[in-house]
């Protein structure tokens, strides 16, 4: 019996004959029913390293190296033989699903490796059982939620019993609820089937907890580190680099005690979860006050905001798609001002999107009116940002519309170095990172120069650093060029650092709507980690800047 | 669902009924039988969807049933009765019974269809052809899958594109540009994704081994039991409609209707559906 | 990203290689079977017809089959069909365009004739899954077939390369369409068909025939030729298609 599940020796990659290396050297190896997260700054060659355990996706290249699974070399194993062994699970979850209903998805690996129709059954019905989606067994992919097809992607894999299961940022484009819910269940997959599992995520949040080992890749695609999440989070919160702020909210938060001095047990492990995040807070504070004796001060509730300066407003809105469907607004007031972010968080299918497209005025409501007394020009910036390129370059897809925007060549110049992308200019917009192709989108609409910008999900599945850049490039349209502007995001730590105001949708309607500050401390669940964490120890604090800020305020600096 | 037991039956025997039914009405224009072959479909139309959705469809037919029988009828020189006469147009009691034969066997074909469209969902047609062609039937529920996505994607393409540059072109050429880059679009971004979809059907063994498929039909005794009475039915309809029974003079004069027990036979093949229900009767 | 897997087809048997071998016997045959049946009065010729136009469709589907394609060459005609098939309701608000042809047409056009023969058949069997099956789904299916085959033809001779050519072929095409579906009807439903009633039947269609045509040369023009250089960056990127 081969001893472990992976083994990597050597490992090497790179494009073609003259590129540079993807991969350099990487060994490690994997015991059999582990759970381990695959780090890296994008573009360290993490897929390119996983496709490779699996010759069906393997890149085309030059390697050199070994790679073993369960003992065999990959390339060696018969074509049923290497579709079972090892599973993949990539990120997008409606491109994978290749069938039209749950069933027949299900089944669909199992008749690809000629398995006798009995036996099929039997397996589908034990995973759909295992998976809880006995319910939705007839159901047509289509109508499922975006977890549910994650979830349907997972188990049309596990059915087919692989040893190792690999899984490429499998919940980028879930919301938070329902990427919970798809660890959850990947962590019974491991634990309860015994699969091993190795998995690449930007969500640390989620993934750090469950994990019992840890790999990081440093650009260059060399494995820097490999051990367990106490080690990586150290590592991480000893240097400076960019990766940082992918940790988990209570990592950021105990880190940021540290270096104030007020960790207590230097060698007690970093908390990684909010109920962690919480006891270390509380014995940090409590330290302080008793031992130092410095005093800590709440932080000042709210935020200010931009004076009101409305731009588009609606009144008592009522919309449905046709007259046989629900409402899907129901007497929605609302107003966007000039000069301001306004945030629009909420469940999947509580109107957010369709509040958004009303706004923009292609829905006409059937009910209520929306006003835009200054003939404002409105722009909507659709979820998936590359609907809005047709062209084979950046540059040209940039060009579309300068006669009717009456924008010149040099505004696309400009444009593309204010977002720095004047090195993908002659890029094909496909070809872009998740980051890239939402900033590129963002340019192009303000290439027609819109007075309000309605931006459904532009934080969607991209990185902490192109967030962050995002976020700043948002602030400046408003703050300083007055653009009134409204997003919806599910990343509540995202609106909390850039929303001036934040309302909440549920049912159809908007519930609450409160200055970003204020809405993340007086909710009680629906709020940040951060928030989560500092309720009851430190009030008023709603990100991790907050909590710097209330020990910095009251002679966190002395510790130094 | 409330579409019937005959539904549920294996789609072999459903498959073979619509295809006996639509190729007997195809075969025979005579009047008792037309009458019966669209008493039958109709009432298993009406069966399967309710009134007011049958009298929708048939709403629908009329207009290619009447060109159809009027054609038939207008253009026949062949009949003896003559009532009219006008150039080329000829028109002849004979025509007329004729015409309004093959009107009605088209009307009870698309009523046929319509029970067809009801019974033989995308499931059973791909799975009775999952054997014989497994690519093509994969790829029928593959386009099943990706034609709603379509949809929904042409929509919400065509909402941002009106919502961010229609409104500085609203003539109808502007609209047909913007409707040609909604399809640009959908193409190059369908095709981007559907490599995608192909590595997931290679993740998962496809091109592997050659394929099985789920089964989700089986065959019962009750099946076989159908099928048996099907094919006697068959034969024997076949056997009558060949040695005559079937056949029908119009031209050139209109023949006289017989009584025959021949016509018992037909209905009862075609009445098969309602026949399978008499189960619920049992006990 | 692309598969480093072998990147060729598997060969096809001696059956699917026959098979190949007579499509362009059976693409002539099926319309002079039905002309044949019209002149002898065939009884049951709408019957027959239909039976002949599913024998048609045999050697092209056997083919396809016999060719056990890798995933990714089979996505072009999915996603194209799909595309045809939705376009029936999202271009719906668009003023004049019918794109139903000129998406079969092009599709032949870049991706070869079998692609374009399936896309066009499956385009019309899905179609009528959706929208309701009738007795004209074997002719609607061979007939769009036939459009894709023979845009794949012309276009690998180098004859469909310009603009007005592919303008001109759609035009023609949709007429093509129409006059094979009416004269099914004609062959199949009116007896003693004489010159008047044939004549009828095509001025019937006539008008929608014309509207099609020209919905569909609008919709080809200003696509045919940036469509067949996307699809080629799209075939080299993801090596679709035989290995070159």
């Amino acid at each position: 019996m081969p001893e472990y599940a992976l083994e990597v020796q050597d490992y090497s990659f790179s494009y073609g004959k003259t590129g540079v290396n993807v991969l350099n050297g990487v060994t490690f190896s994997l015991d059999k029913g582990s759970f381990t997260a695959l780090c890296g700054v994008s573009g360290s060659g993490k897929s390119t390293l996983l496709r490779a355990f699996k010759p069906e996706l393997a890149v085309e290249g030059e390697s050199s190296g070994q790679i073993r699974v369960l003992g065999d070399d990959p390339y060696t194993l018969s074509p049923v033989e290497s579709a079972t062994r090892v599973g993949f699970v990539m990120q997008d979850p409606e491109n994978q699903i290749v069938t039209d209903t749950v069933w027949h998805e299900l089944a669909f690996g199992l008749e690809n490796i000629g398995m006798d129709t009995e036996t099929m059954h039997r397996r589908v019905a034990e995973t759909a059982h295992f998976f809880g989606i006995g319910g939705w067994f007839d159901r047509r992919t289509t109508d499922l939620s975006g977890g549910q097809k994650q979830l349907l992607n997972l188990a049309a894999i596990v059915v087919m019993q692989p040893a190792v299961l690999v899984l490429d940022e499998p919940t980028s484009q879930l919301d938070p609820i329902a990427a919970k819910d798809f660890f959850d269940v990947l962590e019974r997959v491991n634990s309860e089937l015994g699969i091993t599992i190795i998995i690449i995520e930007h969500r640390l949040e989620d993934v750090l907890p469950i994990a019992d080992r840890v790999l990081f890749l440093q650009k260059g695609g060399v494995l820097v580190y490999d051990g367990d999440r106490d080690g990586f989070v150290r590592m991480l919160v000893g240097n400076s680099e960019g990766f940082r702020g992918a940790l988990p909210a209570a990592t950021r938060m105990a880190a940021c005690l540290d270096r104030a001095g007020l960790n207590i047990d230097e060698d007690a492990p970093f908390p990684v979860t909010v109920r962690e995040g919480r006891t270390f807070i509380a014995e940090a504070v409590e330290h302080a006050r008793e031992v130092d004796g410095c005093e800590i001060v709440s932080r000042p509730i709210g935020r200010t905001v931009p004076a009101e300066n409305v731009a588009i407003s609606a009144r008592d809105l009522w919309f449905r798609y046709t007259k046989e469907m629900p409402f899907v607004l129901r007497g929605v007031d609302f107003d966007v001002h000039a000069g301001r972010i306004a945030a629009l968080v909420g469940g999947n299918g509580s109107g957010k999107s369709t509040l958004l497209s009303a706004l923009s005025g292609i829905r006409k409501p059937e009910r209520g009116r929306i006003a835009n007394p200054n003939k404002l020009h409105v722009a909507l910036m659709a979820q998936n940002p590359k609907m809005l390129f047709v062209h084979d370059r950046l540059v040209d897809d940039f060009l579309e519309w300068k006669d009717i925007g009456k924008y010149s060549e040099k505004d696309v110049d400009d444009i593309l170095e204010r977002f720095g992308l004047a090195e993908m200019r002659t890029r094909h917009p496909y070809d872009l990172s998740g980051g890239e192709t939402q900033k590129a989108a963002l340019a192009k609409i303000l290439l027609l120069n819109p007075d309000v910008l309605l931006l459904d999900e532009p934080v969607k599945g991209i990185d902490a650093l192109a967030k962050k850049q995002i976020g700043e490039i948002l602030t400046d349209l408003a703050v300083n060029e007055g653009k009134a502007i409204l997003l919806t995001a599910h990343d509540l730590e995202f609106v909390s650092e850039t929303a001036h105001t934040c309302s909440m949708m549920f049912g159809c309607e908007v519930t609450c709507t409160q200055d970003a500050h204020g809405f993340f401390v007086d909710n009680l669940f629906y709020s940040t980690p951060t928030a989560r964490i500092a309720r009851g120890t430190l009030e008023g604090c709603v990100t991790t800047a907050d909590i710097a800020a209330s020990f910095d305020a009251n002679g966190g600096s002395d510790h130094e | 669902m409330a579409k019937g037991l005959f539904a549920t039956y294996h789609p072999a025997v459903c498959m073979l009924f619509f295809l006996t039914a639509i190729c007997f009405t195809f075969c025979t224009q005579h009047p008792v039988y037309v009458a019966l072959t669209c008493i039958m479909a109709g009432a298993y139309l009406v069966y399967l969807r309710g009134v007011r959705p049958f009298l929708r469809s048939l709403g629908m037919f009329i207009p290619m049933v009447l060109f159809v029988g009027i054609l038939n009828s207008l253009f026949n020189s062949a009949g003896a009765t003559s009532l009219w006469k006008w150039g080329p147009f000829s028109v002849t009691v004979e025509g007329m019974c004729y015409g309004l034969a093959v009107g009605g066997m088209l009307a009870a074909i698309l009523l046929w269809f319509s029970c067809y469209n009801e019974v033989m969902t995308e499931d059973k047609f791909t799975y009775l052809f999952g054997r014989k062609l497994p690519t093509i039937s994969l790829m029928v529920s593959m386009i099943s899958r990706w034609i709603p996505r379509m949809v929904s994607r042409g929509h919400s393409v065509y909402d941002s594109q009106e919502a961010l540059i229609g409104g500085y072109d609203q003539t109808k050429s502007g609209k047909m540009k913007r409707g040609l880059r909604m399809a640009t679009v959908l193409t190059g971004l369908g095709m981007e994704d559907s490599v995608q979809t192909a590595d997931s059907m290679c993740a998962r063994g496809y091109g592997a081994t050659s394929r099985t498929s789920y089964a989700r039909f089986k065959w019962h005794t009750r099946e076989r039991i159908v099928l048996g009475l099907l094919i006697v039915l068959l034969v024997v309809n076949v056997v009558l409609l060949v040695t005559g029974t079937g056949s029908f003079k119009f031209y050139p004069r209109v023949s006289a209707i017989v009584p025959l027990w021949g016509y018992l036979t037909y209905a009862l093949m075609l009445g098969l559906p309602f026949l399978v229900e008499l189960e619920r009767f049992k006990r | 990203m692309s598969s480093a897997v072998v990147n060729e087809r598997p060969k096809m048997g001696k059956f699917g290689r026959f098979m190949r071998a007579i499509e362009p016997a059976v693409l002539v045959a099926l319309p002079i079977v039905m002309l044949i049946c019209a002149w002898l009065h065939v009884p049951n010729a709408a019957l027959i017809t239909s039976a002949c136009a599913i024998v048609a469709l045999v050697p092209f589907f056997a083919s396809f089959e016999a060719e056990r394609r890798r995933a990714r060459d089979i996505m072009p005609i999915i996603v194209m069909t799909a595309l045809t098939v939705a376009g029936r309701l999202i271009f719906a608000p668009v003023p004049a365009i019918k794109p139903v042809t000129a998406l079969i047409i092009i599709t032949g056009l870049c991706f070869g004739r079998d692609e374009g023969f399936i896309t066009g058949a499956l385009a019309m069997l899905v179609s009528n899954i959706f929208f309701g099956q009738g007795p004209w789904t074997p002719w609607q299916m061979f007939t769009m077939g036939l459009i894709g085959y023979l845009a794949g033809v012309l276009g690998s001779h180098g004859l469909l390369k310009h603009r007005w050519s592919i303008g001109l072929f759609g035009f023609l095409m949709v007429f093509l369409y129409g006059f094979i579906l009416d004269t099914w009807t004609i062959v199949g439903f009116v007896s003693n068909a004489n010159a008047a009633s044939v004549f009828t039947t095509y001025a019937a269609g006539f008008a929608n025939n014309l509207a099609g045509a020209i919905g569909t040369v609008v919709f080809l023009i200003p696509i045919a030729i940036s469509w067949p250089r996307m699809f080629n960056r799209i075939k080299s990127k993801y090596q679709i298609g035989p290995a070159a």
